[in-house]
């Protein structure tokens, strides 16, 4: 018989350190040894182990290789040279930074991938503008991915913090977003348009955004509705 | 068969690595053989049908359907109420596994609670020492005959047939989550072993039942590890312990289906600092105020209504999974920092308890809480299970240390290798 000196409890002869503090069993009139009956047995019930998102990662990078390789091959085997397949590459790429890229990080990066993200969709834009000799990336496509990634990142940090933000706030956030997210496209193009800068058209759809978010709002401030919502929609 | 109202968000709430399980367990004085245990259980099948059945997936419901075949008996593992693949078990929804000496049947909480987990295990048990010793067990102390035939009300629905019309609000705040190093791949069970006379004694000096007794330890632990954590004493959450309440000690059924109700007593940190006797108060005064026939009706006449809601009803079972996973993730396990459930006393006849060394009542882990407590009292001993999922023991070395410090002797065994 012995007991745990940390706990006061006394520990079953199959105990070699206290379950509950880890401190091993010091008995020197009775050393432990393996009794002839365990509480439990060795063997444990397999259980089925998380997939392993690196090995899903790469078997996905894999098969996006396949349409760049099958593209590129038949684009240089019809004129000699890369014209058309470069869209398809790039729209590849931008696919493997956006979904692949963050199954091969521990925990999601926010600011990073966010960051690589938003860089990713420019360098694709310029692509784009290069191949088809345009002239909007600085006025247009600039200016609206940055700010929209902006917005997506102030949107993403508000919907994380659970603690803080209930969710009628976070609802409210993203209707707020997407209502500036319309102003700052708006005048963008009008910008670029005409050098203005007052917004044409974003009003229309600025006016529901503002006044789903404040419902929003408003509701997840009203107890009792919150609750008859719940309740009418599941528990 | 219908699945009862209960049972309803458990096979939504199934994950890959996890479904709500427990298990029940009885020690014997000599080692069990697995065939005798094979023949028993066949005829147990035959008088308990409730449990013979698989669970299969209809338009609008998961319902149950009966099973002609029988569950392997199997050898026990060191992680118990690890997920149940009903494939790789027949279709049975609860399994058979054996021990040296014990007999243990985890179930899929879709098919009973505790209470009847127990009937079937104890009518399983006297089954088998029939076989195998001869044994002339009388069919008492919730030991069915198995020469007999089902009785309906074995099957029914009772939270159908006793709910009221006027329902309660089910609003509750979120509570305190005990963290720690996640370890999903094993179960670690710590067992407590306590003489009931003398936690009775302490629980009735201090005018409480011994549920109460033990809530109120397990609250105190808890509320020690979020104080310790450093969280600020305004942005502290509360402490509550899910305790089922068997309805059947208040209405009349003979149901072996799941017939219990939560209730949640817990203190509120943000307040102050709480005394022992002072959560011991809270609890005692909380569950005197729940636990009373017609609040609890109102809340099964809340989950009834919910069942009977026309437009879940109408929807189809790929949109109930949904709204019921969503449900049960948001709300789920969220309202309490830990579970307690108490089978109570395990009573057997004298002619079983000679061959009959131990009952055990294990809860599998919880979705979302990671420290959970299963206790029930045979013979004189109370037999404490904790069942965690993550490394850190601290629960039950505070739970224990307080009850080693109020003078009470515990001998501890656990799933531990060494």
């Amino acid at each position: 018989m012995s007991y745990c000196v940390n706990c006061g409890v006394e520990l079953k002869d199959s105990e070699k350190t206290c379950p509950l503090c880890d401190v091993e069993v010091q008995n020197p009139r009775a050393p432990w040894k393996e009794p002839a009956e365990r509480p439990y047995p060795g063997r444990l019930e397999p259980v089925l182990k998380r997939a392993d998102r690196r090995f899903f990662a790469t078997l996905a990078t894999l098969i996006l290789c396949i349409p760049v390789a099958v593209t590129l091959l038949s684009d240089l085997l019809t004129d000699g040279m890369l014209t058309w397949s470069g869209y398809v590459a790039g729209a590849m790429a931008l696919l493997f930074v956006w979904v692949i890229l963050p199954l091969y990080c521990k925990r999601y990066y926010l600011l990073r991938l966010l960051s690589i993200d938003c860089l990713a969709t420019l360098a694709y834009l310029k692509l784009i503008e290069y191949a088809s000799r345009g002239d909007w990336f600085l006025p247009i496509a600039l200016p609206i991915t940055v700010a929209v990634s902006v917005l997506v990142l102030l949107c993403a940090l508000v919907l994380r913090n659970r603690k803080r933000f209930s969710v009628g706030v976070r609802v409210a956030c993203v209707f707020f977003a997407a209502g500036l997210a319309t102003v700052a496209i708006d005048v963008i193009l009008a910008h670029a348009d005409d050098g203005s800068w007052m917004p044409r058209w974003s009003f229309y759809s600025v006016l529901p955004c503002v006044v789903l978010g404040v419902v929003a709002i408003l509701m997840s401030r009203h107890n009792r509705l919150r609750e008859e919502i719940r309740r009418r929609l599941m528990y | 068969m219908k699945l009862d109202n209960a049972a309803k968000i458990y096979p939504a709430a199934r994950r890959r690595n996890w479904m709500a399980l427990f298990r029940v367990s009885a020690t014997l004085s000599d080692p069990v053989d697995p065939a005798v245990l094979s023949t028993a259980l066949s005829r147990v099948l035959k008088r308990l049908p409730g449990f013979a059945q698989s669970l299969k997936r209809g338009l609008f419901w998961y319902y149950l359907e009966h099973n002609d075949g029988l569950p392997d008996i199997t050898p026990d593992v060191a992680n118990p109420c690890v997920r149940l693949i009903p494939k790789e078990n027949r279709g049975f929804q609860f399994r058979v596994r054996y021990y040296n000496r014990r007999i243990a049947v985890e179930f899929f909480h879709v098919l009973t609670d505790g209470t009847g987990g127990m009937i079937f295990l104890k009518t399983l048990v006297a089954e088998y020492l029939r076989l195998k010793y001869n044994a002339g067990i009388p069919c008492t102390d919730g030991i069915l005959d198995c020469g007999e035939s089902p009785r309906p009300g074995e099957t029914e629905d009772a939270y159908l047939k006793y709910a009221g019309s006027v329902t309660r609000s089910r609003s509750e705040k979120n509570a305190f989550y005990i963290k720690g190093t996640e370890d999903p791949d094993d179960v670690h069970i710590v067992t407590g072993l306590i003489p009931v006379a003398e936690v009775l004694e302490r629980a009735h000096a201090r005018g409480v039942t011994l549920t109460e007794y033990l809530t109120a330890v397990l609250i105190l632990a808890i509320d020690g590890i979020q104080r310790r954590s450093g969280v600020r004493r305004c942005h502290m959450k509360p402490v509550k312990i899910n305790v089922p309440i068997n309805l059947r000690r208040f209405y009349p059924t003979e149901t072996l289906r799941n017939f219990a109700i939560y209730v949640n007593p817990g203190i509120d940190p943000r307040l102050g600092t709480y005394s022992f006797d002072e959560i011991l108060r809270a609890v005692h005064h909380h569950m005197g105020a729940e636990v009373e026939e017609k609040l609890l009706n109102a809340r099964i006449a809340t989950n009834v209504r919910t069942e009977l809601n026309p437009i879940l009803r109408a929807a189809p079972l790929f949109v109930k999974n949904i709204a019921m996973k969503l449900t049960f993730n948001m709300v789920g396990d969220r309202k309490t920092s830990s579970s307690l459930s108490n089978i109570g006393v395990v009573r057997v006849p004298p002619e079983m308890e000679k061959y009959v060394r131990r009952f055990d009542f294990i809860l599998g882990p919880l979705s979302r809480n990671r420290v959970v407590l299963a206790a029930l009292s045979y013979r004189d001993t109370l037999v404490l299970n904790f069942t965690r999922t993550i490394r850190e023991s601290m629960v039950e070395r505070d739970f224990f240390r307080f009850l080693v410090r109020e003078g009470i002797h515990v001998t501890i065994e656990s799933n531990n290798q060494p």
